[in-house]
Formats: C-alpha cells, sequence, structure tokens
C-alpha cells in the first residue's frame, strides 16, 4: 500500500480547475478521461432531468395545457436520447475508463490518445444534438426515429439531422471506447491474471465493449441511410418512395436490444464487486456469473424483433423472437441467484453502497419479470406503446442501472478523490431514491393496463388515471430531491469528507492496492501477486501467496493466443469485425431494395465485364501487400516500399474503375432517386469505394514511412501489419460485395 | 505505436473537433465543413507526427 503520491496533478482536489483546462483538454491519462466522461454524464443529466420533471408536469393532470403537443414531443425525445446516449453511457464507460486498468494492474488504456478522442466525440455529439434546442428544432421523432415520421415529407425541420449527426458523432466515440476496452482487458493485464481471475466488473466491461463493437454499427448504417433520404433523394425507409419502414425498425433494433445490454452489463459488474465486498463473501457462483453474462450477450443479437410484434411480422417470426425473449431471461435469473446467495450467510454491512446494490437486486427484478410478459406476443400486442412499457424499462434502467450507478458511486468514490461521501446523507438519498422512484414508476404499470398510451401529450379524465399520474408526478419530484441530496453530499464530501485511505471497505481487487486517488501511473509499489480473483484478500491471510510468483510492475504480458497478437493489430482486427456489421447492413438494405428497380436501370444493366476487371487489381493488390509483409519480414525495407507502391497503384486503378462506373451512370441522370436499387447500389459501393480511399491514404503514409526508414530494425512493424489488415479486409468485403451486386445481377 | 503510458496531447480533441465541425457542417453550413474537415487533416497529421516522435 502506497501513500497519496507527492507531485501528481491531483486534478480532482484542485480548487480551480479552470486555471488548469489545457491540462484536462490535452490529457490522456484514463482517469481524468473517465472523471470527464462520468461529469459529462452528470451535466447531461441534468438536462435529461429536468424534461423529466416537464412531462411528469404536463402529465400530471388531464387535458393539462403546460406544454403543446409539439413541445411535448420534443421534450419527450430529448429526454430518451440524452438520458441513453449522453447519462447512461457516459457515466458507465466512464467507470469503465475509470477503473478496468487499475482493475488489472494495468497503467492506462491500450490506446489512450483514441481514448481521449473517444471522450471528446461523445461531448461534441451532445453539444450538436442540444444545438438544437438554440436552432429552433430539437429532435421530436423519439429516441428510436421510426421511420417514415423522420423522413423529409414528414418532418421538414432540420431537427431529425442534428438528431442523426449528433449520434453519429457519439456512437464512432462508442465503437472506439468498446474497441480500446477489449484490448485493454486481453492486452494489459497484470501478470498472474488469467481470464477467470479478471474481476467481475472487467469482464462484464470487457462483454459491452463487443457488444458496442457489434450492435453500434447498425445503428450508424441505419442514420447515413437516413441522411442519405433527406437529402440525396434516396427512399430508403420512406413508404411513399416505396421504401420499407419495417427495415429501420429491424436496424434500429438490432442496435437498441444489444444497448439495452450495453446500459446493464457494466451495472451487473458493478453490483457484483459491491456485493461480495459488503457481505464479506466472494461472489457466489463466479464462472456462472461471467458465463451468464456471456450468455445475455450472445442472446441479445437475437431478440431484437420483440420490439416490433405489433409491426406484424408473421407467425414464424413472433414465436421466434418470443421464444429468443424468454430465453435471455435464463442467464439475468442465473446472476440474481447469484447475488442473492453471495449475500445469503454473509457478514452484511448495510452502508450506503450496499443498500443501492440490495435496492438494484429487487427494482431490476421487477423490471426483468415486467419485460419476460414483452416475450409473450398476445401480451406484447395489449401493452406496446403503453405506460406499461415506460414503467418496465425505467425499472430497468432507473431501478436497474442507476441504483448500480450509485452503488458503484458510493463504492468508488473514496478511490477516486481520497474521501468518503458521508454516509447518513447516502442514506437519505437512498431512501428518498427508492421512494420516489417507486412512486414514479409503480403506478404507471396500472396506467399501462388501463391502457394509457405513451407519447401522447395529454389523456382523458377517465377513472383513476388522474390519480395515479399525479402520484407518479409527485414520486418525480421526490426523486428530483434525492438528487439534490445526493449532490450534496458530493460537494460536501469531496471538500470536507473523512479521508479514506487506500483501502477503506478492506477490498480485494487491485484498484484497492494504490493510493486514493490513485497516482499518474496507477501503481507506485509492485502489485501484489495475482493467484485468485482477490488478490488483496491473499495478500492478508498470505494464504495463496506462498506459492505466487514474484511480484512484478504491471506490464504487458506477450502471452498466447489472442494476447499474443500486437497491440495494433488486435485493435484493427476488432475493428474490422465493427465493420463487418456495418456492410452487413448496408447489403441487408441492398437485398431488401434490390428488386425496385422502377424505370431506373436493373442488376443486369451494370457494366459486369469492365467491374470485374477492376476488381481483379483489388484482389491483386491482396497479393502485392503480402509481398510487402514478407519482404518487410526480411528486413528488406526498399522491396516492401517497392510492393507496397505496386499495392497503391493497384488500389488506385479499381478506384478509377469505380468513379468511370459512376461517371457513366451519372451521366445517364441515375441517381440515388431514380430507384430504391439505384440508391442500395450507390450506397454499398461508395461506401465501399470510400473504405479503399481510406485504405489508400493509410497506405501512402506507409509508404512515406518506409521511404523514411521508419521499419529499419523492427520498428513499427505492427502499424504495418494493421494497415494490411486493413486492406485484406476492404478486399474481401469487395469479394462479397461484387458476389451480391454484379454475379447475382448477372446470373441471378 | 504502441501509446501506453502516453503523454498528454492536443490531437485527439484536434481530431474530435474536426471531425464534428465538419459533421455540424452538413446540417448547418458548407463552411464549417471546409474548415473542419482541414482540422481534422491537421489533427491526424500532427497524430502521425507525435507517433513518429514521441
Amino acid at each position: 500500500m502506497v501513500a497519496r503520491a507527492e507531485g501528481y496533478p491531483d486534478a480532482l482536489t484542485t480548487q480551480d480547475v479552470a486555471e488548469r483546462w489545457f491540462y484536462w483538454v490535452t490529457t490522456t491519462d484514463h482517469k481524468l478521461i473517465g472523471i470527464m466522461y462520468i461529469l459529462t454524464g452528470c451535466a447531461f443529466f441534468v438536462v435529461g432531468g429536468i424534461e423529466a420533471l416537464l412531462i411528469r408536469i404536463q402529465l400530471a393532470f388531464p387535458r393539462s395545457t403546460f406544454m403543446s403537443p409539439g413541445a411535448f414531443d420534443a421534450v419527450f425525445t430529448m429526454h430518451g436520447t440524452t438520458m441513453i446516449f449522453l447519462v447512461v453511457m457516459p457515466v458507465l464507460l466512464g467507470f469503465v475508463n475509470y477503473f478496468v486498468p487499475l482493475m488489472i494492474g494495468a497503467r492506462d488504456m491500450a490506446f489512450p490518445k483514441l481514448n481521449a478522442m473517444s471522450y471528446w466525440l461523445l461531448l461534441f455529439g451532445g453539444l450538436v444534438l442540444h444545438f438544437s434546442f438554440l436552432a429552433g428544432a430539437p429532435p421530436d421523432v423519439g429516441w428510436f426515429g421510426y421511420a417514415p415520421l423522420t423522413e423529409r415529407p414528414y418532418t421538414l425541420s432540420p431537427s431529425v439531422d442534428y438528431w442523426i449527426v449528433g449520434l453519429l458523432l457519439t456512437t464512432i466515440g462508442s465503437i472506439a471506447t468498446g474497441i480500446n476496452t477489449f484490448v485493454t482487458v486481453v492486452k494489459l493485464r497484470a501478470p498472474g491474471m488469467t481470464a477467470f481471475r479478471m474481476p467481475i466488473f472487467v469482464w462484464m466491461s470487457l462483454i459491452t465493449g463487443l457488444l458496442i463493437i457489434w450492435a453500434m454499427p447498425a445503428l450508424t448504417a441505419a442514420q447515413i441511410m437516413l441522411l442519405f433520404d433527406r437529402y440525396l433523394g434516396s427512399s430508403f425507409f420512406d413508404t411513399g418512395g416505396g421504401g420499407d419502414a419495417v427495415l429501420w425498425q429491424h436496424l434500429f433494433w438490432f442496435f437498441g436490444h444489444p444497448e439495452v445490454y450495453i446500459m446493464v452489463l457494466p451495472a451487473f459488474g458493478m453490483i457484483s464487486e459491491v456485493l461480495p465486498v459488503f457481505s464479506r463473501k466472494p461472489i457466489f457462483g463466479y464462472p456462472f456469473v461471467v458465463a451468464s453474462g456471456i450468455a445475455i450477450a450472445f442472446l441479445s443479437f437475437g431478440v431484437w424483433a420483440h420490439h416490433m410484434f405489433a409491426a406484424g411480422l408473421g407467425f414464424a417470426a413472433d414465436a421466434f423472437f418470443g421464444a429468443s425473449s424468454m430465453l435471455i431471461a435464463i442467464p439475468t435469473g442465473v446472476k440474481i441467484f447469484s447475488w442473492l446467495a453471495t449475500m445469503s450467510g454473509g457478514s452484511l454491512r448495510l452502508r450506503t453502497a450496499m443498500l443501492f446494490g440490495m435496492g438494484f437486486i429487487a427494482m431490476f427484478t421487477i423490471g426483468g419479470i415486467s419485460g419476460v410478459h414483452f416475450a409473450l406476443v398476445p401480451i406484447d400486442w395489449q401493452t406496446t406503446d403503453t405506460y406499461y412499457v415506460v414503467a418496465h424499462f425505467h425499472y430497468v434502467l432507473f431501478g436497474g442501472t442507476m441504483f448500480a450507478i450509485f452503488a458503484g458511486t458510493y463504492y468508488w468514490f473514496p478511490k477516486m478523490t481520497g474521501r468518503l461521501l458521508d454516509e447518513r446523507l447516502g442514506a437519505l438519498h437512498f431512501w428518498l431514491n427508492f421512494i420516489g422512484f417507486n412512486l414514479t414508476f409503480f403506478p404507471m404499470h396500472f396506467l399501462g393496463l388501463m391502457g394509457m398510451p405513451r407519447r401522447v401529450y395529454t389523456y382523458p379524465d377517465l377513472p383513476g388515471w388522474a390519480m395515479l399520474n399525479l402520484v407518479a408526478t409527485i414520486g418525480a419530484f421526490v426523486l428530483t430531491l434525492a438528487m439534490l441530496v445526493f449532490a450534496w453530499n458530493v460537494v460536501m464530501s469531496f471538500r470536507r469528507g473523512r479521508l479514506a485511505g487506500p483501502n477503506p471497505w478492506d477490498a480485494w481487487t487491485l484498484e484497492w492496492a494504490t493510493a486514493s486517488p490513485p497516482p499518474e501511473h496507477n501503481f507506485l509499489s509492485p502489485l501484489p501477486p495475482v493467484t485468485s480473483a482477490r488478490p488483496l484478500w491473499d495478500l492478508r491471510h498470505e494464504s495463496a501467496s506462498a506459492s505466487a510468483e514474484p511480484d512484478v510492475a504491471p506490464t504487458q504480458p506477450g502471452g498466447a493466443g489472442i494476447a499474443g497478437v500486437p497491440t495494433p493489430v488486435l485493435g484493427t482486427i476488432v475493428f474490422i469485425t465493427s465493420e463487418v456489421i456495418f456492410f452487413g447492413a448496408l447489403i441487408a438494405a441492398f437485398l431488401v431494395h434490390r428488386g425496385q428497380t422502377g424505370t431506373g436501370p436493373t442488376p443486369k444493366d451494370l457494366d459486369f465485364v469492365r467491374t470485374a476487371l477492376f476488381s481483379v487489381a483489388l484482389f491483386a493488390s491482396s497479393g502485392t501487400m503480402i509481398l510487402a509483409e514478407r519482404a518487410l519480414a526480411r528486413g528488406r525495407d526498399r522491396g516492401a516500399a517497392v510492393w507496397l507502391a505496386a499495392t497503391i497503384g493497384l488500389g488506385a486503378i479499381f478506384m478509377l474503375g469505380q468513379l468511370t462506373e459512376y461517371r457513366h451512370l451519372l451521366a445517364e441522370h441515375v441517381t440515388m432517386s431514380t430507384s430504391l436499387f439505384v440508391a442500395a447500389f450507390y450506397t454499398l459501393t461508395g461506401f465501399h469505394g470510400l473504405h479503399v480511399l481510406i485504405g489508400l491514404v493509410a497506405l501512402a503514409i506507409l509508404l512515406g514511412l518506409a521511404l523514411a526508414g521508419d521499419f529499419r530494425d523492427g520498428r513499427r512493424h505492427a502499424a504495418f501489419t494493421a494497415v494490411a489488415a486493413y486492406w485484406h479486409f476492404v478486399d474481401a468485403v469487395w469479394v462479397v460485395v461484387f458476389s451480391v451486386v454484379y454475379i447475382w445481377g448477372i446470373f441471378g | 505505436m504502441n501509446e501506453h503510458g502516453a503523454s498528454p496531447s492536443v490531437w485527439p480533441v484536434t481530431l474530435a473537433g474536426g471531425l464534428s465541425l465538419a459533421a455540424f457542417g452538413l446540417v448547418t453550413s458548407l463552411a464549417f465543413t471546409i474548415v473542419g474537415a482541414v482540422i481534422t487533416l491537421l489533427g491526424l497529421a500532427g497524430w502521425i507526427g507525435e507517433l513518429r516522435h514521441g
């Protein structure tokens, strides 16, 4: 254990943060970035919270005229969008950023600069989204942006454009964070920390990272197509132009349902850290808790259409997605039983963190049970778009995730600031929160079952509706009071709270083996040996440490298998898996619209022969790239440069071929608005072309570096391999695109 | 290329700012997009330069 680090720019205890703005703006320290994520989330929480209060004030009484219908639409849209993308995700990613490196004994994230860029993209995306208020056009189409409401004929103002652009920016940042988290956990674990010695929070962060990487590109692709509809005249989702509004729903919920678990799995991780420490018992069934997290992640990609039962998907789809949605309750139930078993027989310490942990289990279970109801198609048909749904997802995301975030905050605040939060204020916060939350959202179950529709700005004075709505509104103000108590607690404890010391809870994971707050590079002393999932417990009891590995400073293990892949290469490979989903979404849209040629060209009209010839150039470029890699591996830098130049030349020939085809089509006035087939063709091949262009730029940079001698003596080979992997991927995508677009067009 | 333990850098915020401004311009004015693109290129060049010499 070490004392508070001398000389570390301890920003959290600095009185005048304004003077240090440059330090914060340029930092790449995962801890400061984590804090910035959390503070940003808190700032947007104020905005989203005020929007929630406005909603509740409007709905407090029947036939209220407090807000106009249009204002109500904007407020509930921005409330949902803000809370999901700018509050829950940033706060959770903030905790992931701050604690994952500490918990695995690393100095920082794998890509610190990328980490900083991710944060700034999230902040700027949030600002662009909220600039819409200043522009007088806040988004008013729901957080899910259902088509065709989002299409130009129905929303002429740029409100949807702000929604698209703001979320595109935050999404790119989130995907980069997902990649960073995955690579950090795989590559930077302390010696001895095998997969099943990782803290559960690290496991859940790892799984969440993968969910982000694989779920979010579907939203990105859908939003880009929507942007094309609005600006370039296509009609992917515009039913008036022959488009398919249900396609938007498929793409959105392919992202949207895993997004629920992106917001829940880190919360599960927090609870799995808090409950054992305050029960003085190890987590019950560690492997089952981990396995159930993995199962939830995979199943989450197979349940999206349960959000769409009302769209009329047909019996087979309803049956499949109903069954898969029920399945996901099993691993979730495993976790709940594990947490209960962890507490059972334990020596419970009812500190505020534990209160929130226990509250989480109760509230999340209610939300989980109401969620299973939606797997039953007839019940879903009756309750969809009612306040029953609003009650359900708030029990999951507030009763679940927010309770867990508060548990994590009371648990980790001492590590981040060096001071303990006040326990008396904490208990007051918890009970106000618990009472206010249930007052607000429990009545919504009844309102929903009575048939009160969501997203409607007012309601008639039907029996019971007014009273239940008034209770919900009173509850919202109690919740607000709870938040004010919490804010007061944070401010006062930060200034004058009791000093925490390195390990105030006698906890067991590595973040507690360093000072509070930790020094710049996290650990000044050697790490304790990691021989189990509870290294500090082992250290104290010296049972396992007798045969432990020697103390070693945190370092990047060479590792075998995936851990042996160089960091930049691993990052690129994970990024490529994300790209696969992106192109998958574009290809899906192409397949849906392929037959809708209207009066424009058909697939058979495409220039198959010329494109095939140009494709040969692209495929050959993968060969020259391999030769470049081999030359570099043999230490022949000049040879590598020659093969690189050949790769660039072949890639450029392909690009010229594609541009030629576009020129011919445009000369015949074949544009995005000609037909859905043409729009899908331009979008799919155009995005592939954009990827080729990015690859060519990367190759040109590599060539410049090779000529400058940067790759001599084995230096930066990993960067070379990373770009090569990307280039091969771009080629592989073209194999699929060429097959689907051209070969199928000729022979299909 | 291994950025483990990297020092402070102005390029991540520059690159993010450039991209954001370029995207913002799509909704507002092409001028923002042009300025954003320039800042993006500047950020990219600075980042690569820092990787080379850092």
